[in-house]
């Protein structure tokens, strides 16, 4: 396969789940500049591995394998990153937050008091789009766990969603 | 509830659309070069490294199926030396080589370990040589260590001469610095030991330190009893074991107990070495002063029968005082240094001294050092006599009476004085080393007590 031919093959395979990669890391990450900077490495790791892909269909459990890596080096790495400055954390600016950013960042604060499965198979279904099959394949699991993973995630988001939701709807 | 959810949801899917448009996946993706030249480099590296090892891979192969090569033998026309020319006729020596083959078997495991025990003749087995003591040199030892030797010692003790095997224990353990103190208890009716309590006492080390009054109470009936320690080459308690059917104690030193031990008896062994050579020193110094001294006092003889074989005369006397052949200074002084490094006998200083040096320990390094000295002072006292009374003849001749007298009254006067006085002078002299050496052998004292009792 020729240089050129790879890149559109890649473009070609990437371009229906750019925008649930992109949801998918923004949702986990909750911030949307990391979120970016994992794509793009997602991107390119994905591209440099081309190779090692067996079949065209399985490309998004491919992409969704690279960017689980890649969150789940980056969260071990967050662990033993720097000091508190408090310094910069006071020269930090509040983005501006409407009405429905605060409702969406409070969906995030609740997807993380989740545990990761259900976190990621509720962000993968209700934020990326997903369908339940196509989450089986991602997280490696059968169709009825992540059913279960589902049901069990919207339980438990609505019980910690409950009274701050309704806040934020009246 | 979940219309909440799915609104909400909905809301997170739309403010992330538009949050980074594909065209930047695109630019990234169009931006990635082809691949760099070292993954090219790394990738005909590779290919080549494996063809290479494959070439010589089947290279091998192919030499193992041929026949192997024949030695190649190649006459050289080297001339002939003398040597080999007269020994032509010499038969020469052929050796047929045979093929190895692989015969597959594995090659024997050399056991290196000798286990033939050194046996030690005791006193107790030439007295009696029923005692079943036994005593071998092990070089391995369960805590001890490996490449540690030691000496160890056993003895059985059975009921029936109980008694008599542990005099014997007794008396070959004491010969090793352990003394043992055993008590009999109790006794049954056929007279056979039930119960004893015993002690031991070390003088020598035992752990780095010395075993005092390390008891033991044995009770109940046994047949035999078996006693084992072992003792290290610096004659060191190391092992004591006591058995029997009913009973077992064990006392051993570990491992680092020993190291540290042994560091600090090596520490006082360097230090009683240096002491020791600079004793030596002190002694060689003093028996070179004492061999000068003599060389002086020959010369002074030797000048001594010259004067009375050729008779005295006035050019005599003057190359004998002028030049100094007899200096009598020199001869004392030698004595003198010879005297202070060395230590001194009680016996020999004066009653006076001996008071002030009442309960005194003193060494004496050289006894025939110190009788040698004593000949000396007595030689040199004679032959200042002798001078003297050489000198007073001589000057009673007539022709140099005069001249002679001035000389000879002031000589002989001198001589006499400084006798007096220098035998003062070496009694204050060795009054005050005696002082010093009893402040130094206080101090030794001192310094071995204090250590004993940090020990």
């Amino acid at each position: 396969m020729n240089h050129k031919q790879k890149q559109q093959y890649f473009l070609r395979l990437y371009e229906p789940n750019h925008s649930k990669l992109l949801r998918y890391c923004e949702s986990i990450l909750g911030d949307p500049v990391n979120a970016q900077d994992l794509v793009s490495e997602t991107v390119l790791v994905a591209y440099e591995q081309l190779d090692k892909l067996k079949k065209e269909a399985s490309f998004n459990y491919f992409l969704f394998g690279i960017a689980r890596n890649l969150i789940r080096r980056l969260q071990r790495r967050k662990k033993f990153w720097g000091l508190f400055n408090t310094e910069q954390a006071e020269n930090i600016v509040a983005p501006t937050s409407t009405a429905l950013n605060d409702d969406v960042q409070l969906l995030y604060q609740a997807l993380d008091q989740l545990p990761p499965a259900q976190k990621e198979a509720l962000i993968l279904f209700e934020i990326s789009g997903y369908s339940i099959k196509e989450i089986a394949g991602i997280q490696n699991s059968s169709i009825s766990s992540i059913k279960a993973r589902l049901a069990r995630g919207r339980q438990k988001l609505g019980k910690i969603l409950s009274p701050k939701t309704t806040l934020a709807y009246e | 509830m979940n219309k909440d959810l799915n609104h909400l949801f909905e809301q997170a899917r739309k403010s992330m659309e538009s949050e980074m448009p594909l065209e930047e996946v695109q630019k990234l993706i169009h931006g990635q070069a082809s691949p760099s030249l070292w993954t090219n480099q790394k990738i005909w590296i590779m290919s080549t490294s494996i063809i290479g090892i494959l070439t010589i891979g089947i290279l091998c192969w192919f030499n193992s199926n041929n026949t192997p090569t024949a030695i190649a033998t190649t006459e050289t026309s080297n001339e002939s030396s003398l040597l080999v020319q007269q020994n032509k006729n010499t038969i020469q020596h052929s050796f047929a080589l045979q093929e190895a083959t692989a015969d597959h078997i594995p090659l024997p495991i050399l056991n290196l370990e000798t286990k033939t025990p050194i046996p030690v003749t005791l006193a107790a087995l030439e007295t009696n040589p029923e005692a079943n003591f036994i005593a071998k040199k092990a070089t391995k030892l369960d805590s001890l260590g490996p490449k540690k030797n030691f000496t160890e010692y056993k003895l059985e003790i059975k009921k029936e001469n109980s008694e008599q095997e542990i005099k014997k224990l007794k008396s070959e353990l004491a010969n090793y610095g352990i003394h043992m103190d055993v008590k009999i208890l109790t006794y049954d009716t056929n007279n056979k030991i039930k119960r004893f309590k015993g002690k031991f006492k070390t003088d020598s080390l035992f752990c780095g330190s010395t075993m005092n009054d390390y008891e033991f109470d044995i009770s109940g009936a046994f047949k035999s009893m078996e006693f084992i320690f072992r003792v290290a080459d610096d004659k060191n308690l190391k092992y004591l074991k006591i058995q029997s059917e009913n009973f077992e104690e064990t006392i051993e030193c570990y491992d680092d107990e020993v190291i540290s031990s042994s560091q600090e008896a090596r520490k006082i062994s360097r230090l009683m070495q240096e002491e020791m050579a600079n004793t030596q020193r002190e002694m060689a110094n003093a028996q070179q002063q004492m061999a000068n001294a003599q060389q002086e006092i020959a010369k002074a003889q030797e000048e001594m029968a010259l004067l009375r074989k050729e008779g005295y005369t006035k050019d005599k006397i003057k190359r004998f005082e002028v030049h100094g052949l007899v200096n009598w200074d020199k001869i004392e002084d030698d004595i003198e240094k010879a005297m202070e490094n060395i230590e001194i006998e009680l016996d020999d200083v004066n009653e006076d001294l001996m008071k002030t040096l009442d309960n005194l320990e003193v060494i004496i390094l050289d006894k025939n050092f110190k009788e040698d000295m004593k000949v000396l002072q007595k030689d040199l006292a004679k032959m200042r006599l002798d001078i003297e009374r050489e000198v007073i003849d001589q000057i009673k001749e007539p022709r140099l009476k005069e001249k002679a007298s001035k000389i000879t009254i002031h000589r002989s006067s001198d001589t006499r004085e400084r006798t007096v006085e220098e035998l003062k002078e070496e009694a204050t002299a060795m009054e005050e080393a005696a002082k010093e050496l009893r402040r130094s052998a206080k101090e030794k004292r001192k310094r071995a007590k204090q250590k004993a009792k940090n020990k």
